[in-house]
């Protein structure tokens, strides 16, 4: 019984290894599986028309608790490059890169990208970490994807993990990456026109994810709704938050469309400002690429500061 | 002299503004410089090709000096607090500390990782007992699409049974697993293939099998007159089929089926030299729709099935569970869980209960729940019962896909 048992599933199994072989010959182009919508859409820029894109994380879902689909880890299993934000902010990335058994994008490998390698990293804890400080993550403030020079890192990542998988197309990687670099900077002079006039201003968000972006464009980080991060908003806290908003005179809010608004409602009106909504990711409030999702975080922090 | 006092004066008004102006100018004239430079360093990076980006750790171990070297350790303590109707209950209104796991994580190389999760229960009989629950390693990709893990493990059979309880979404396991399978989890030590079936992008499919030995024994009940289930039983060795399907319908939907099996038998009774051979079989179907941040509802139902040899003249014994869970935030869930299970030893009886589930997570490692319980067993004709559950956790824990 034993026997016919394990005669059974080996034949099975051989069977069904030489399909998984043949079907991975045969695949054509590069299939890119990102953690993000934003790094999606940097690879779109960057991959042009060689690579098939799919996000693990859609747009809106709060990526520091995206569960694990089975069905991503099939997407995974025909991947051929793999690209992560890093810095902790998708470790649930790893559940699904080990249930794909796919040597290609295993850590370490020609298909693995870590597209946090070489940004220069905010609010590294510098001392010792526990719950009491809420949901840190050690290796820094991993929201450096909305800093838009940052973008360009990431799309030279991107690159470099494209062309270790497909070393043919090269140079139509780096003239994608080119033109991506050049519409940043060309972007990039307007939006700090815009918000030049506000350098040095005060800004509350809900959670800490504007560091990067806060930075890039000189403005001044005032608190966070949350006490901590992924610590809920308290009433104490929001309190002591709307008495310092209103003796320094702040008037921006903005706040990331995932979150409740019970809190920045409730700000608002004792402060009495009207707060912004910026989108999460790319794909959240009608953008579609990285651009649009600057584009609207730089005119909504305009109007929040106005 | 009231010349070079009133010059004197002058001066000092004079020096006190220009100073007060070059204080503000300075203070932005150093912001201002602290941007350049920052664009600076940016772009100088960006013009150097080959630069040298250091690999930035993905493990949460700390960086610098030996504790380089250490896994991830971590520890998660859960107490549980029931307050029960039922007089014949002698948990009731008592708070235990009843599980306690120290787990230990790590790759020992590029592809081969080691997961160790020592527990127990601090309030079992009033001594602890601690011991190593799971201690495996898992070959990643030893072929492409096939993971080899060796030890010993929660084994793969229904939908949550490799759960740890920490991360169950009730308080206490569905009646139809603990009279089944387990009072917690059905372990075994052997050898496990996780295959990825090469079918379609848009489905994953995978077959685990599994050859056991020293299955868990089903918990003798230390309550008198309320009947607990064996369990599985399979305390030689047994085997494990499961097959686990599963297609996202859209962006923000996910189906999963899958069909287990596990067969095997008890050890030899040293008075009749007799094995009770059992057989289990499952069913189990999960939905789950996925919504802005956090917000996600789960449906799931499993059917389970258990023949021993034994065991009520070999009839089948069977239970079900049907779970639906909604979080509507990060912080917030409502569950309702209905199961029903009958028990291996006497078929013509069961049991059943019908509960409300409410989940606080404060943190990513800190949550309380609340489980209101009604529900009927042999001996009692109903009962009611609250749980109030915490759990508490440190260091950085992972599991496999779950």
């Amino acid at each position: 019984m034993t026997n016919t048992f394990v005669r059974v599933l080996t034949v099975v199994f051989v069977c069904l290894h030489v399909l998984a072989v043949m079907g991975s010959a045969a695949d054509g182009a590069v299939n890119v599986v990102t953690s993000t919508p934003e790094l999606a859409s940097i690879v779109r820029y960057v991959g042009g028309s060689k690579v098939s894109v799919y996000s693990i994380a859609r747009p809106d879902q709060d990526y520091h608790l995206v569960e694990p689909r089975p069905s991503d880890v099939s997407r995974i299993a025909r991947a051929d490059l793999v690209v992560r934000v890093g810095l902790d902010l998708d470790l649930w990335l790893d559940a699904l890169l080990n249930a794909a058994a796919n040597p290609k994008v295993r850590r370490g490998s020609a298909g693995y990208v870590d597209a946090s390698r070489g940004i220069d990293r905010m609010e590294v804890p510098k001392g010792k970490v526990t719950g009491a400080s809420g949901d840190i993550h050690i290796y820094g403030n991993p929201h450096y994807y909305y800093d838009p020079l940052n973008a360009k890192i990431i799309a030279r990542n991107i690159y470099e993990g494209l062309t270790r998988v497909l070393e043919g197309d090269k140079e139509y990687f780096q003239k994608n990456y080119n033109n991506f670099v050049d519409e940043i900077d060309r972007h990039m002079k307007a939006w700090q026109q815009k918000l030049a006039p506000h350098k040095g201003k005060p800004v509350v968000t809900y959670h800490k994810s504007a560091s990067y972006f806060i930075r890039r464009f000189g403005l001044r980080y005032f608190d966070q709704l949350e006490p901590n991060p992924g610590i809920p908003p308290s009433p104490s806290h929001i309190s002591q938050l709307i008495r310092r908003m209103k003796e320094e005179n702040v008037k921006a809010l903005v706040v990331e469309s995932i979150y409740p608004k019970r809190f920045p409602d409730l700000v608002a009106r004792e402060v009495g400002i009207k707060y912004q909504v910026v989108p999460y990711s790319v794909g959240s409030m009608g953008t579609k690429t990285y651009f649009d999702l600057i584009e609207t975080w730089v005119d909504k922090f305009v109007n929040a500061l106005d | 002299m009231k010349r070079i006092f009133f010059v004197l004066v002058c001066i000092l008004l004079a020096g006190d503004v220009l100073f007060a102006n070059d204080t503000s100018a300075g203070v932005s004239d150093v912001e201002e410089l602290k941007q350049k430079l920052y664009d600076l360093e940016q772009r100088l990076e960006l013009l150097q090709p080959d630069r040298n980006f250091s690999e930035q750790p993905q493990t949460t171990s700390e960086v610098g000096g030996r504790f380089q070297q250490l896994p991830d350790i971590s520890f998660i303590l859960q107490a549980k607090s029931k307050f029960a109707d039922d007089k014949a209950d002698p948990e009731k209104q008592k708070l235990r500390l009843t599980d306690a796991e120290l787990a230990l994580q790590s790759y020992v190389y590029p592809n081969v990782r080691l997961d160790a999760f020592i527990a127990g229960s601090p309030a079992e009989s009033g001594h602890s007992h601690f011991g190593i629950h799971e201690a495996f390693i898992t070959y990643l990709a030893l072929i492409r699409n096939l993971n080899v893990v060796i030890g010993q493990k929660f084994v793969p059979f229904g939908r949550v049974n490799q759960l740890h309880n920490h991360s169950w979404l009730y308080a206490r396991q569905p009646l139809a697993l603990s009279n089944l399978v387990s009072p917690e989890s059905l372990a075994g030590q052997g050898i496990l293939f996780d295959y990825n079936l090469p079918v379609s992008a848009e489905l994953f499919a995978r077959l685990d099998v599994g050859f056991w030995a020293n299955g868990s024994e089903g918990e003798e009940s230390n309550l008198p007159n309320i009947m607990v289930g064996p369990g599985a039983g399979v305390t030689d060795r047994f085997r494990t089929i499961r097959l686990w399907l599963a297609k996202s319908l859209g962006d923000i939907t996910e189906i999963e089926i899958g069909w287990s099996w596990a067969g095997g038998s008890s050890e030899e009774d040293a008075a009749t030299l007799v094995r009770n051979y059992v057989h289990l079989g499952g069913l189990d179907l999960s939905y789950r729709v996925f919504g802005r941040g956090a917000r996600r509802l789960l449906l799931r139902g499993e059917y389970i099935w258990r023949k021993g040899t034994l065991d009520s003249d070999g009839v089948r014994a069977k239970g079900y569970y049907l779970l639906a869970d909604y979080r509507w935030n990060r912080y917030n869930s409502v569950g309702f869980l209905y199961d029903w299970s009958e028990f291996p030893q006497d078929v013509s009886r069961h049991e059943s209960a019908v509960s409300l589930i409410l989940t606080r997570q404060f943190s990513e490692q800190y949550y309380v729940r609340l489980q209101a319980t009604h529900g009927y067993r042999p001996n009692a004709d109903s009962y009611n019962e609250l749980w109030l559950h915490w759990a508490w956790g440190i260091g950085p824990h992972t599991h496999n896909l779950e």
